[in-house]
């Protein structure tokens, strides 16, 4: 479907009725038919359109409640205690709280990309123009899978994504309407309406990345995406420094569009940390990534930064404040980050630079990017040499000892450290000169800053660990940049094999960096499945971690495994809305290997990918509410998530029941007969406490009713090879996933064939599974 | 008062709080007249205390009530070379499956009385009791870390680790006798 503007102008016309002169016809739309695949059975669905597909998935993967909050604080009835069966004065009890809390929280992080892809779109067709088309590469035909399996549009241009986000606005409103007082009421409907609202916010990613793609000039579904700079230890001190942190790339692109339309590109250092270093390094690879969105305080506090330019999302709040501590510069850029700042927007330029360099104003409101390019570089290239005192060391190690000496040994920063880190007895080694425990600090501390917060003599602790070993100014490292989508003739190259088994499954990184024990985690996990050659996807901060650490040969992981879509590939896809084309990945394969129609047609993929696509993600420092809806979008998909410990905070997983032996019935698509398909997979989403727990889960939540017996072979081969590894001995659930003799690894065959006759195995049906009776071909 | 407030302080609790074990005679009280139990487990049990590890203490508890043990941490490894009663078990699905009244626990014979937990992170700790405090209400739960929980039937108080030691050691002796 396409849309057109109609404008006829009519200096004189004849009719029947009589001559017209100056008429003037304008119609806003002429909407058009050039899409040939038929329209499926769900355009554009409203929240009970699938609310169906919903309860099949929550009837097997329940939810389990853990109240965070036990009160509901939310109108004037209030407090509520909800706790031990009691219900609110609305008549809420404590699971319909929960998972309308969820359902908030969801809603916020989808109307933030939503958000993000609005003034994305909007800037962009200002730009570049309406009728820009949509282009993502070389051997990409379905270039919005999302998009495409749920409103049934086929973008052309970069017209039909406002369609597309109009229809995203219209169903957020119904669903945050819904968390009203005296509305739902029923812990499922909000879980369903959770579900919802994670698939509109994978289709306004999609559509936010595809359009920067199409024409920012980004990597287009490359593999040989170029690798990029990464760390603290890459960035030039003797140059002015700009630090971009966000997610919406317009200003940090024009930052560069000004240093390249003035010759001036590699003579001021444009870093950046989250997303928007993630865009801005695809947008020029000679731009810097320093790190995670933890990193962002530590890089301010290091005082290179002149100048900090912020956007949007997850920003740390008071990133002023530590702007003014080194005197940098503040730039604030989006209406929805305003930070208090004077609009400078309509000012000149040479006002704007004048007033920040002469220290009349430290901080600005500017809402036009190219304006913002050209005050950023301006402004750092002017205070750089002046703010020399400030880059030429923070606190140096006596300093750490004499601020360590202060401790008054309160317990509060023990007592606030979410990751219950030894702070007090760093702090009082320190005060002795031993700064070994603080340096020890650095890989597990988050940046959240909250010690300091409590500390009641006002010790600069984050600093003290951050620079008690200067790890962080030797951070060197590579990263692939992000390569976006992937290509259909990819999909078509591994779907068989995924899809049968062969390659035993597609594991993405995805999401923020609150890890409880260090990102180094992460990294191990996705070594560990590269090498056994899965395909390890990754994005946002979880793309940068895995960048942050080296083999022997000093080569990080992107250095090397390939960046293509294949076995034991490791493969950036960019920004968190970049986890669009994770998804798009799992649907093209039911498109484009298993030729399953696409358009509107949302259940049918989505029982193809539970049933068929071994795809997990690992969101192992999830922390943010756009974490929550990104991973509801992957459920409502199939795709099961895992999240790290500090994840269980989101309050509510959905598990299935592996004992409960009636919960795992599907039909047997050939004959419609129901069949016992074994708990595969076995969760939906779900909170790991230790990497290695996690490892073994993953390796099993790969597994697919739909596995050939060569492709569940390789599978349980990894899930049983990393069990031993870690806890020394056979699963004990094997023979749930066991079918046949010909399941079994060829060289555990022996020991799995004792372990089953214990359990007295019996050998069962591998079906064309499906949970959409409709899809069933004969009913016997 | 610190003592019985919640270890993290942001991490306040709803209106019914754990009542503190003071003492290991009564922590060993409650155990012994508990019925079924079960113990959750975290990768936390494989640390080192001054006289013995940690594990042993678990262990020795866990053998002398006859409880079963359900833990996804490498800890495992060790338990399973002591005990025959342990599974490996993630805590969140544990816990899950303890919610359902009709489950008839990991070995088949009937609904636990009472959950012990120790070893997870606080927060985890935290939120697998709250989920159990308000949808597992037939079973009793005990935190035996050394933090307070304020979600958990009893807790300890939040005590330093030699304190913690010397109450598991005593706890063990009254166990025993």
């Amino acid at each position: 479907m396409g849309k057109k503007d109609l404008y006829v102008k009519l200096k004189e016309a004849t009719t029947t009725l009589g001559v017209l002169r100056d008429v003037e016809i304008a119609i806003d739309r002429v909407i058009y038919e050039e899409f040939e695949e038929p329209m499926g059975p769900t355009p554009m669905p409203s929240i009970k359109d699938l609310r169906n597909w919903d309860y099949t998935l929550l009837k097997r993967y329940r939810p389990f409640y853990m109240p965070f909050c036990e009160l509901c604080c939310l109108c004037t009835f209030g407090k509520c205690d909800l706790s031990m069966g009691k219900r609110g004065a609305c008549g809420l009890d404590m699971a319909s709280q929960q998972s309308r809390i969820v359902l908030l929280a969801c809603c916020i992080g989808a109307s933030t990309h939503t958000s993000h892809a609005k003034h994305l779109v909007e800037y962009l067709i200002e730009r570049y123009g309406r009728d820009s088309p949509i282009d993502l590469g070389e051997g990409v035909g379905v270039e919005a899978p999302i998009t495409r399996l749920v409103t049934g549009i086929r973008p052309r241009t970069l017209r039909d994504l406002e369609d597309v986000l109009s229809y995203v606005d219209n169903q957020l409103i119904h669903l945050l309407a819904s968390t009203h007082t005296g509305q739902e009421g029923d812990a499922l409907d909000f879980e369903s309406k959770v579900l919802h609202t994670g698939m509109l916010d994978h289709l306004a990613m999609e559509v936010a990345d595809i359009a920067q793609i199409s024409v920012m000039g980004f990597p287009k579904s490359d593999p040989d995406a170029p690798l990029v700079d990464l760390g603290f230890g890459t960035v030039d001190k003797s140059k002015p420094v700009i630090m971009v942190v966000g997610h919406n790339v317009p200003s940090a692109a024009s930052i560069v569009d000004y240093l390249i339309e003035n010759g001036l590109l590699g003579q001021v250092e444009v870093t950046g940390l989250c997303c928007t270093a993630h865009d801005v390094a695809r947008y020029n690879p000679k731009t810097k990534i320093i790190g995670p969105i933890s990193w962002q305080v530590r890089y301010i506090r290091s005082g290179l930064p002149d100048v900090v330019v912020v956007d949007e999302q997850c920003i740390r709040t008071n990133l002023i404040e530590e702007a003014r501590k080194v005197g940098a510069v503040f730039i604030a850029t989006s209406e929805k980050n305003c930070q208090g700042l004077r609009d400078r927007t309509g000012d000149s330029t040479d006002e704007i630079v004048k007033d920040l360099i002469e220290g009349r104003e430290d901080g600005v409101l500017i809402f036009d990017p190219e304006k913002v390019g050209e005050v950023a570089v301006r402004v750092a290239m002017a205070l750089a040499s002046r703010r020399r005192k400030y880059k030429e060391g923070t606190i140096s190690k006596d300093a750490i000892v004499e601020q360590a000496k202060r401790c008054v040994k309160c317990m509060e920063c023990l007592r606030t450290c979410p990751n219950n880190l030894p702070i007090m007895d760093a702090v009082n080694a320190a005060a002795k000169g031993d700064l070994s425990l603080l340096s020890s600090l650095y890989e597990q501390c988050i940046g959240c800053l909250k010690c300091e917060s409590v500390c009641r003599v006002k010790l600069p602790i984050h600093s003290m660990i951050v620079w008690a070993d200067n790890v962080f100014e030797r951070e060197t490292f590579k990263i692939r940049s992000g390569r976006g989508a992937i290509k259909d003739t990819e999909i078509r190259a591994v779907g068989g094999p995924i899809v049968f088994g062969e390659i035993p499954g597609v594991i993405a990184f995805v999401g923020c960096a609150n890890y409880a024990y260090g990102g180094r985690d992460v990294y191990e996990m996705a070594e560990e499945f590269a090498k056994r050659r899965y395909i390890v996807l990754a994005s946002g901060c979880a793309a940068m971690t895995l960048g942050m650490y080296k083999d022997e040969e000093g080569k990080t992981i992107y250095e090397r495994f390939p960046g293509s879509f294949d076995a034991g590939g490791v493969i950036n896809v960019g920004s968190c809305i970049s986890n669009s084309h994770i998804a798009g990945a799992a649907i093209k394969i039911a498109n484009i290997f298993a030729r399953r129609p696409l358009r509107a047609n949302y259940e049918e993929i989505a029982d193809y990918v539970l049933n068929r696509v071994g795809a997990v993600g690992v969101a192992w420092g999830a922390m943010s509410q756009k974490a929550a809806s990104i991973a509801s979008g992957f459920w409502r998909l199939g795709i099961p998530v895992i999240v790290g410990s500090h994840g269980s905070k989101y309050r509510r997983a959905l598990l299935g029941r592996s004992d409960r032996e009636e919960d795992w019935f599907i039909y047997d698509a050939r004959t419609g007969e129901k069949v016992y398909c074994g708990p595969a997979p076995e969760h939906l989403f779900y909170m790991a406490e230790s990497k290695e727990e996690a490892i073994v889960m993953i390796a099993k939540l790969c597994m697919r009713p739909n596995d050939t017996t060569k492709g569940r072979a390789i599978k349980l081969s990894h899930y049983i090879d990393l069990y031993k590894k870690f806890y020394g001995a056979l699963p004990e659930d094997i023979h749930l996933f066991v079918r046949t003799v010909a399941d079994i690894p060829i060289t555990m065959k022996d020991e799995i064939l004792a372990f089953l006759k214990e359990k007295s195995w019996k050998e069962k049906t591998i079906p064309d599974p499906t949970l959409l009776p409709r899809l069933i071909r004969r009913r016997e | 008062m610190w003592r019985s407030e919640p270890w993290i302080k942001a991490e306040v609790p709803g209106t019914r709080k754990a009542t503190v074990i003071e003492k290991p005679e009564l922590a060993a009280d409650l155990l012994k007249q508990a019925g079924r139990i079960l113990m959750i487990i975290g990768d936390g049990v494989s640390m080192d205390l001054s006289n013995r590890p940690l594990l042993d203490y678990v262990v020795e508890i866990s053998r002398i009530l006859n409880t079963h043990i359900a833990t996804s941490s490498t800890a495992y490894v060790e338990i399973k070379k002591k005990l025959s009663t342990v599974t490996w078990i993630p805590p969140m699905e544990i816990a899950h499956r303890a919610t359902d009244p009709e489950w008839m626990g990991l070995d088949g014979k009937g609904p636990y009385k009472m959950i012990v937990l120790i070893g997870l992170p606080y927060y985890m700790t935290w939120l697998i009791l709250t989920g159990l405090k308000n949808f597992a209400q037939s079973i009793k739960t005990i935190s035996l870390d050394r933090f307070y929980q304020p979600n958990a039937s009893w807790s300890l108080r939040n005590m330093n680790i030699n304190e913690w030691e010397q109450f598991l050691e005593t706890l063990v002796d009254k166990l025993k006798t």
